[in-house]
């Protein structure tokens, strides 16, 4: 199931393909961050710095249309702030499985390499 | 002259006795305060593509530093890494009273919307937003400012100094299209504005907008091409709870909402067929019926349309109605793509990147020589938006206060700029073949044209033009058209 919502894509960015590509440019070059915020934060039990990650990626997910990862991050966001680690772990996890696939059809949609920095 | 008139020649010929204020831009007009780099492209595309001016910060320290008195609104984050958005609010409501706030959050929490609100707030938008919903507040807001004004010619005065960004610059095309958009501003007529691509016919719908006399109404606009079809109806005309599966309450759509002011349906060659007809009515009646209503409510509105298609030609696929062409080409401009203004090219890339430097709040770059030459032999398919783009990704780039060759990207589909179209090759619009002719030899070509494609018929000429077989007889007289 794709994670991507074409139709929402092209309403929020108005059928503009560039404007397309710089959001995917700009989502993967800032995801290492947030990745490392998060899963320092999970390992730490660093609530705060989960929930903050959490509400980031959330926002940036919902331009592309990935709803279901809008909701995977939302409901991170709240078992951060409930302070649920077992929780925070699973779901964290998961979302970042769609987040891999997220990536691989940002690629194929704007012909870009979108390399990841893993450092 | 671009302005191709078919229906209306009369009204433009008295209008000509019209005061219309010349415009004035003020250079930054929208501050959005966010720490996220998507959320700030894409308001800044989206404000940008529709006139406005906007810089951005990610930090509300450096936020509340770009407010200034040319602010109109600013959009806030409500998390931000110093600050949190209601600290802005409450400063802004203190010490910059007439600059409204739209909260912009990834939150949708209920007590963070009536806090917002109660502390002054304009709006409280959560996120991903609607980028067309997001300009309507966004016009509501400036519109809000204008009526604060302490009279009617005071409120006329301000209307004229609404944010619009110039994204032209001074030259001869420059000035004849401000001249005729000032024309066209001053009556009430339908308007398509036609042109490729990212040659700003969205804001040049605003322009006329903000400088007519519904200045003060809404602003709104509908992208025909990005809606999803089952939805276009709905979204134009609304809908009553229950007309559909997920209309959980009445809904107003766009024609409704823009009652008292614009609606510009962008990119109306994409409209499909079977909505047209419904199109066509609003046209002549000015009514609109909700999805699932038995009745119409009548709605006073301005419409503007635009497209990168050639509606006639889709007219003759049988893709577009004629009689609905007719009715939206009452006042036609044609926007010139960026390729046939070799003569301005400099300024305007120079007058771009200005914008953007300030926009970024960084200090003014300059484009070396040999990189304008590179950006001057460049086809420019995507018009004066793909040169936004290059010159904002060479500004990303740049490593030092020139940009040179090195920092200009095109995109992929244009990687070698000559060898596309060039200037040299590419004829001009047909529209702006009528640069500098008199509005009097216009209505005599629009006539005489007509006249040929009819086979000299009168009375199907002056149904064409729109206008009364009486008049068409009077004109022929009068431009000394020979039957």
């Amino acid at each position: 199931m794709p994670i991507i919502d074409p139709i929402k894509l092209k309403n929020m960015t108005a059928g503009d393909d560039d404007l397309a590509a710089d959001l995917a440019i700009m989502f993967v070059r800032k995801l290492p961050e947030l990745r490392a915020q998060m899963r320092i934060g999970i390992e730490t039990g660093d609530a705060v710095a989960v929930a903050s990650g959490a509400h980031q990626l959330k926002s940036r997910v919902s331009y592309f249309g990935a709803t279901s990862l809008h909701e995977q991050s939302s409901e991170l966001e709240t078992a951060a702030h409930n302070n649920d680690l077992e929780k925070m772990t699973m779901l964290h996890d998961n979302l970042f499985t769609g987040v891999n696939q997220l990536i691989q059809e940002l690629r194929e949609l704007t012909k870009l390499s979108l390399e990841l920095n893993t450092e | 002259m671009a302005m191709e008139l078919i229906e209306t020649i009369g009204s433009v010929t008295d209008s000509q006795n019209v005061s219309v204020p010349q415009s004035q831009t003020r250079p930054a007009d929208i501050v959005a305060i966010d720490d996220d780099p998507l959320t700030l492209r894409l308001l800044t595309a989206h404000l940008s593509n529709a006139g406005f001016s906007v810089r951005t910060a990610e930090t509300g320290t450096a936020g509340l530093e770009l407010i200034d008195d040319d602010t109109a609104v600013a959009v806030v984050d409500l998390k931000l890494p110093d600050l949190n958005g209601f600290q802005i609010l409450h400063h802004l409501k203190k010490h910059h009273p007439a600059v409204h706030v739209i909260v912009l959050t990834g939150s949708g929490d209920i007590s963070d919307a009536v806090e917002a609100m109660r502390a002054g707030a304009f709006q409280f938008v959560t996120k991903p937003f609607d980028p067309s919903e997001f300009l309507v507040y966004i016009d509501k807001a400036i519109s809000s400012n204008q009526i604060v004004g302490e009279n009617q010619e005071l409120k006329q005065s301000f209307s004229q100094s609404v944010p619009v960004r110039e994204i032209e610059t001074e030259g001869d095309i420059h000035s004849r299209l401000m001249q005729q958009v000032d024309q066209i501003a001053g009556l009430d007529s339908t308007v398509f504005i036609g042109g490729e691509t990212g040659t700003g016919k969205s804001t040049i719908a605003r322009m006329i907008h903000q400088r007519s006399r519904r200045s003060t109404g809404p602003f709104v606009t509908v992208n025909c091409a990005s809606l999803p079809r089952d939805l276009i109806q709905s979204e134009l005309f609304g809908h009553t709870k229950g007309a559909f599966t997920g209309a959980t309450a009445d809904r107003k759509g766009h024609a409704e909402v823009a009652d008292g002011g614009t609606l510009f349906l962008d990119e109306i060659g994409d409209l499909p067929i079977d909505l047209q007809p419904k199109l066509l009515t609003f046209l002549q009646d000015r009514t609109v019926r909700r999805l699932g209503a038995s009745e119409s409510s009548k709605v006073d509105v301005r419409l503007i349309t635009a497209t990168h298609h050639d509606l006639a030609e889709l007219c003759r696929q049988g893709a577009f109605r004629q009689d609905l062409y007719f009715r939206l080409l009452v006042l036609k401009l044609e926007l010139p793509g960026l390729r046939f203004r070799t003569g301005e090219f400099s300024n305007i890339a120079q007058n771009i990147l200005k914008a953007i430097c300030e926009r970024q709040s960084i200090a003014a770059k300059t484009i070396s020589d040999r990189a304008l030459e590179i950006l001057q032999q460049h086809s420019w398919p995507g018009n004066i938006r793909e040169l936004e783009n290059v010159l904002e990704r060479a500004v990303a780039f740049a490593e030092s206060d020139v940009i040179g060759p090195n920092q200009l990207l095109f995109s992929s589909v244009e990687l070698d700029p000559r060898a596309d179209r060039t200037a040299a090759n590419v004829e001009a619009p047909a529209g702006y073949q009528l640069a500098g002719k008199t509005l009097e030899d216009i209505e005599r070509d629009a006539i005489v044209a007509t006249l040929e494609m009819l086979g000299g018929n009168k009375a199907k000429t002056a149904r064409t033009l729109g206008i009364s077989e009486k008049s068409i007889y009077n004109k022929m007289k009068r431009l000394n058209i020979q039957p």
